[in-house]
């Protein structure tokens, strides 16, 4: 499904970052990259999800070079077929969690039936990560582990091919970590979502399928 | 320590050189707004101090003798006893004729002058004016296209020594003329500027040398003011003292003349009767004189016989031992022989008395005969006739020309004989005391004052020396330049004046400050957390934050009120041209008062000290606070039937006026006033039914722009309110140009119902509603049967009318028949005393003085600005006789054409002002669709009064003007400060924009394209930029919709432009700060790499 092929970034003040990186990933498959800090793993991630261009180096998704695509087409790859975790929540204070998830369908203009749809398909996400009960609440009204799971379900609501989750629990405590670790398994498997994980949780990466270190610019699978 | 402090700060401010320049600017523009509007006040009044300079001729203190003349030789001889150059001119009014070709110019101040005037002033220092020769300024040089050589005509009032209106006061023609040839053009000196009234305003000047008039005084040229050099040790009360010293009874017209036949010496007056004052002051200073009052008898009649026109004496019992008493009347045997008269017989005296308005009818007294004498002695005395100038040196009674009605048809062969052999000696003697009460007048109780027979000259005279006190004798001593420079010290306030006309430009630059220092210091929050986490107090940060914005304050307020030099010569170029309507003069100069330069650094540093201590204070608190995001606003429910609830209190006024119909203009003011409120209320409602909780269902764009301002409400209602409110006032004040309805004429109105305003050079003797007057004037056509004639007298004063800057102490008094303006209840009042039990103000003037104290009325604008009082108030002003006369304020007029004098009755203007003879001021009123009629006629039939008519919309057009310039200064003024503060709103947009930069990143990241988010943004802000435009410019014309329907004329040029800047300029921010932040990597906000 994804496809790198000898991609290369760096930073003024940081060097190179990636260094003709290869990388393959089936679809479905879900994917732990770790690695220290600084070592290139977010930016991996954002050329992924087309927040960040590389200098050189292709990335094909199903087939298609996204490196290549013009920015409304990159938009509508963001829209369609990638999903976000990022390492902030980044909820919208004014809208309710509910509001919130519902946001990226926004991007498109989307039928009644459509949006009806969505909206049921929320609620089932939003069970089935049990915050249903917070729907209504503000993101300041919830907690760090509803917040980042009101994340993940706004990351799947437009039911994407692609999940990208840059340090999901990183900002979470052991319990809502195992949880939130234990709902991204479980949807990969459900819904057949392929997941890319960015991580320093030993925890989450061992409950991915693959396992990657990143080092040098290159990932090596690890141990 | 401090010094590391110091270092942080300094490093800071080469880092953050970028924002604080901002600062800088936005403090620099403030400094320079206020430094400009305290400079105008400053120049304003440099130029108008700088105006008494030039005008006064180097005159300091200037001795004024009212309505009457003195002998010019008295300058002389008060230059000898202070030793400081003074001299003596004539200061009439008239008009000019330029003898060519027929151009005339009214309003002229015209001044005899002798040739030492001239060198006066040794800055202006000028060639002597020759006799027939006038020097006139330039500005009526102008006014009457006239060239050095050619020939004017000038016309005055009649000099006489002799009020026109006393009793027997001979008929003169009321004009005088005398035809000069222009010598010389006076341009930018003291002359050009001469005048000893008080105002910005040139005056129209002629000059000509005083022996050119020398005939029209008996006994040589009088005049009736002296200048005395500006000198700091010539006070007001030296210059009177010493006047009191050299002031013989000769400079104020009186005459010590020796009675021949009895040896005996007595003092008459060129006035012939004399001022009660005077006669009190001459018995203070020889206690043994004794008033006489000799009066003309139409006839006396006994026995059922007449013997016409005879002089009576009324002698006091002190003066002769045979003086009559009580109701006792002495005749002489020419007189008995002719009535048939003996001891104990009624006489019948007939004369004429001079009623409260000086006008003269007929009454009669009746005596009993005490004695008969013999015309000899005391009673052969012709000396007692006074000199009534058509009386006295007559060859025969015949000739008389004595100021009233004679029927020549009585008198008699025998009558004819007395006058050859007696002349005027009395052929009847009353007591005094019965005569005054019968013959006294306003001009006085006696026509002579008699000293005992064993008095000499030399002792009389040693009598009056250094002891006749000349405020008694009608001088009034005044130093005119410290009342000009005071007058002009505190005249209309330009400073405070412009800085409320800058109001919206100093509260824009105010917010913008604010909001620069708050972004500024946002931009510096990691910093501040970092040094918080350091250890670093709170103070100290402050501190920091302070010295650093502080500093650049410092530097910007004092560049700044160099810039203000600048907005100050800009200011008072308007004013000279654009805005001449305020001032009334182009003359004004730009002045830069260094004192004025510091207030203004100081309160500009000040007022940025405030901003910045509380911007630091709550930046830091704020970064103290729990960083948990507002309540949540967006459940608000009150606003659901608090908008419903506005419109219904917003209809009320409007549904009101249905009742109250008169009050129509009020009522859509409230009404539009509460329209904005619902409208805002509107917005808020708009916002909260967009947006109102409806869980499960999908949010759309347009609601998702909403619930950003749902959650956030005062980020979007905040600038509607802001735009709203300045248009709202600015459209307000717009409309708010004083003008006149189609009611203009009703008796309530400014114009009190009448079509128009005359003022006349010279005055009207006649009543102009009396047919036998109308006739003699030519105002019994057809055309006039309508024309009915307000006349007002008018002693002359400083303009204290909103067209003059200086503030006034002597303003015009009017002196008007209150009854009928009460009877037609002219006019409306904005204030009025109610202690006073009448029931219109205007009866108050009909209240008689009391000790010297009488009502009057001002218009209330007047009253407020011009003299700086309040109904209640008294204003006092000298009266012709020199008293101090006290005027209490009944009431104040709403604008009116009296705008500029202050009104008092008719009876108390005679009483107190006796020499003014007639009518200055006509108010006429009549069928408007003559109006031009009118004007042409009256125009033509008072033409040689020296006319200027104009009609009464006209005169308070001109008023107004004044006050819708201001308007016009604040709509412009203000339309640059909403422009300021629309950029103050862009950096508001800035912000929200920059507080929401992660969202819009995230929705970039969830595949919004650029397109959509820019769209978005566009459509958020410039919904608040109209809807702030709507809310502001619909209430406004809603509440002025009845001034728009009567036609009040309204700058909407001026209007639509500042509205169509606003949006265009509110547009392209917007779209400047949308593309902004588009081309922004809003990305990198979230990417973290």
């Amino acid at each position: 499904m994804i496809k790198i092929n000898k991609l290369s970034k760096s930073y003024q003040q940081r060097g190179q970052v990636l260094d003709n990186l290869d990388l393959e990933i089936k679809e479905s498959c879900s994917l732990a990259i770790t690695g220290p800090s600084g070592s290139g793993k977010t930016t991996l991630l954002n050329i992924i999800g087309m927040l960040t261009v590389p200098d050189k180096g292709e990335v094909f998704f199903n087939g298609e070079d996204i490196t290549k695509l013009d920015a409304d087409r990159a938009a509508y790859y963001r829209s369609r077929k990638i999903g976000f975790i990022f390492q902030d929540h980044l909820l919208l204070p004014h809208l309710t969690i509910y509001e919130n998830i519902l946001l990226p369908l926004l991007a498109n203009k989307e039928s009644n039936n459509s949006k009806n749809e969505a909206s049921k398909y929320a609620l089932t996400l939003m069970e089935r990560t049990g915050i249903v009960e917070i729907k209504n609440k503000f993101p300041w009204q919830v907690s760090g582990g509803e917040a980042q799971r009101a994340t993940l379900v706004r990351a799947l609501i437009n039911k994407p091919e692609l999940l990208l989750a840059d340090e999901p629990t990183g900002s979470l405590d052991e319990d809502n970590a195992m949880l939130m670790a234990n709902i991204l398994v479980d949807l990969n498997k459900e819904l057949g979502t392929t997941l890319i994980v960015v991580t320093h949780s030993e925890n989450l990466a061992s409950k991915m399928q693959k396992k990657m270190h990143i080092e040098k610019g290159v990932l090596v699978p690890s141990a | 320590m401090r010094k590391g402090i110091l270092n942080i700060v300094l490093r800071s401010l080469v880092y953050y050189r970028a924002p604080l320049f901002y600062q800088f600017l936005i403090t620099a523009f403030l400094a320079a707004i206020i430094a400009g509007s305290l400079l105008t006040g400053s120049s304003v009044r440099q130029t108008l101090k700088a105006n008494t300079e030039k005008k006064l001729n180097n005159a300091g203190v200037v001795i004024s003798s009212g309505l009457r003349y003195f002998n010019p030789e008295l300058s002389n001889k008060l230059q000898k006893k202070i030793n400081v150059k003074c001299t003596s001119i004539l200061e009439l009014k008239g008009y000019t004729t330029n003898f060519n070709t027929g151009e005339s110019v009214v309003n002229v101040q015209i001044f005899g002058v002798w040739n030492d005037f001239f060198r006066f002033n040794p800055e202006y220092s000028r060639e002597e004016l020759a006799p027939g020769e006038a020097l006139i300024n330039k500005k009526l040089a102008d006014r009457l296209k006239i060239n050095i050589g050619d020939d004017i005509i000038v016309r005055f009032e009649s000099i006489s020594n002799i009020p026109l209106n006393a009793p027997f006061a001979p008929e003169l023609d009321p004009h005088e003329s005398i035809i000069l040839t222009v010598g010389a053009i006076a341009n930018n000196d003291s002359y050009d500027n001469f005048t000893l009234g008080i105002s910005q305003i040139k005056a129209l000047n002629i000059f000509f040398n005083l022996s050119d008039l020398g005939q029209a005084f008996e006994g040589g040229a009088k005049t009736n003011r002296m200048l005395i050099e500006n000198n700091k040790f010539i006070t007001p009360e030296v210059a009177e003292n010493a006047l009191k010293e050299v002031l013989a009874p000769e400079d104020a017209g009186l005459h010590i003349r020796k009675i021949e036949t009895l040896n005996q010496y007595e003092i008459v007056s060129d006035r012939i009767f004399i001022d009660e004052n005077v006669v009190r002051e001459i018995m203070v200073a020889t206690p043994q004189a004794s008033p006489l009052i000799t009066y003309l008898a139409n006839s006396i009649n006994a026995n059922c016989k007449s013997t016409p026109y005879s002089f009576v004496s009324a002698i006091p019992e002190n003066l002769y031992m045979e003086s009559p008493q009580g109701k006792n009347i002495t005749i002489n045997t020419w007189l008995a022989e002719d009535l048939a008269a003996k001891p104990g017989d009624t006489v019948v005296l007939r004369y004429y008395v001079s009623d409260s308005k000086n006008n003269l009818s007929e009454d009669s007294s009746e005596f009993i005969v005490d004695k008969i004498v013999s015309i000899d002695k005391i009673w052969g005395d012709p000396n007692f006739m006074p000199e009534f100038p058509g009386i006295a040196g007559s060859e025969s009674c015949s000739n008389w020309d004595a100021g009233v009605s004679i029927n020549y048809d009585n008198i008699r062969e025998k009558d004819e004989d007395y006058w050859y052999n007696f002349k005027g000696t009395p052929k009847a003697f009353i007591n005094y005391e019965e005569g005054v009460s019968i013959w006294g007048n306003n001009f006085g109780p006696a026509t002579a004052l008699r000293f005992p027979i064993d008095k000499e000259e030399a002792e009389i005279v040693s009598d009056f020396t250094g002891k006749l006190n000349p405020a008694k004798l009608g001088f009034s001593v005044s130093d005119a330049y410290a009342e000009g420079m005071m007058a002009a010290n505190n005249g209309v306030d330009f400073s405070a004046l412009f800085l409320s006309l800058s109001f919206f430009i100093i509260a824009s630059s105010i917010l913008l400050l604010s909001l620069l220092v708050s972004s500024f210091f946002e931009s510096r929050k990691n910093q501040v957390v970092t040094l918080f986490s350091l250890g670093f107090r709170n103070s100290k940060i402050a501190l920091i934050l302070l010295y650093e914005t502080a500093f650049i304050s410092f530097l910007a307020s004092l560049a700044g009120v160099f810039l203000g030099v600048l907005f100050n010569d800009v200011i008072i170029y308007a004013l000279n041209t654009v805005w001449e309507g305020a001032v009334q003069t182009n003359t004004l100069s730009s002045y830069t008062d260094p004192g004025m330069l510091v207030i203004a650094l100081i309160s500009t540093f000040f007022i940025s000290i405030i901003v910045l201590l509380v911007k630091t204070r709550s930046f830091l608190l704020g970064l103290n606070k729990d960083k948990l995001p507002e309540s949540n606003k967006r459940n608000t429910r009150y606003i659901r039937w608090l908008f419903p609830l506005s419109v219904i209190i917003a209809s009320i006024p409007f549904l009101t006026t249905f009742l109250l119909s008169e009050k129509t203009t009020m009522l859509f003011f409230i009404g539009g006033a509460l329209i904005f409120i619902s409208l805002l209320l509107f917005f808020r409602w708009v916002i909260w039914f967009t947006t109102r909780a409806n869980n499960g269902s999908f949010i759309s764009m347009k609601k998702y722009s909403w619930l950003y301002y749902a959650f956030y409400p005062s980020k979007a209602l905040s600038p509607v309110i802001f735009i709203a409110a300045g248009l709202f006032v600015i459209i307000i004040t717009g409309a708010n140009r004083k003008s006149f309805d189609l009611d203009y004429l009703s008796n309530q109105s400014g114009t009190g119902g009448y079509l128009l305003w005359c003022e006349t050079m010279t005055p009207i003797k006649e009543n102009l509603n009396f047919p036998d007057d109308r006739i003699k004037i030519g105002l019994d056509n057809e055309d006039y049967s309508e024309l009915f004639f307000l006349q007002a007298l008018k002693m002359e004063g400083d303009d204290a009318s909103c067209l003059n800057l200086n503030q006034i102490a002597v303003p015009s008094v009017l002196g008007i028949d209150s009854d009928i303006l009460a009877h037609s209840e002219s006019f409306s009042f904005a204030n009025a005393l109610t202690r006073l039990q009448v029931n219109n103000p205007w009866d108050a003037l009909k209240i008689p003085a009391k000790e010297n104290v009488i009502y009057g009325i001002a218009d209330q604008t007047v009253l407020t600005w011009g003299l700086k009082l309040k109904v209640g108030d008294t204003l006092s002003i000298i009266a012709e006789s020199g008293e101090i006369l006290h005027i209490v304020f009944a009431g104040g007029l709403k604008p009116s054409v009296f705008q500029g004098s202050v009104i008092i009755g008719r009876e108390n203007f005679s009483r107190f002002m006796p020499s003014i003879a007639g009518s200055t001021i006509l108010l006429a009123r009549g069928n408007p669709d003559k109006k031009e009629v009118y004007k042409t006629s009256i125009d033509n039939l008072f033409n040689t009064y020296g006319i200027n008519v104009e009609y009464t919309d006209d005169r308070l057009a001109s008023f107004y003007e004044v006050t819708n310039t201001y308007l016009t200064v604040f709509i412009t003024l203000g339309g640059l400060g909403m422009l300021l503060g629309i950029f103050g709103l862009g950096l508001i947009l800035m912000r929200n924009i920059d507080s929401r930069k992660k969202e819009y990143a995230f929705l970039i990241a969830s595949g919004f394209t650029s397109k959509k988010l820019r769209l978005m943004v566009y459509k958020e802000y410039l919904m608040i930029l109209f809807a702030g435009i709507i809310t502001g410019t619909i209430p406004a014309i809603i509440a002025t919709l009845p001034s728009l329907l009567t036609g009040v004329e309204i700058p909407w040029t001026l209007l639509i432009s500042i509205i169509l800047v606003i949006s265009i300029t509110g547009t392209v921010i917007i779209i400047a700060s949308a593309n902004k932040l588009i081309n922004f990597d809003l990305l990198a906000l979230i990417r973290k790499d």
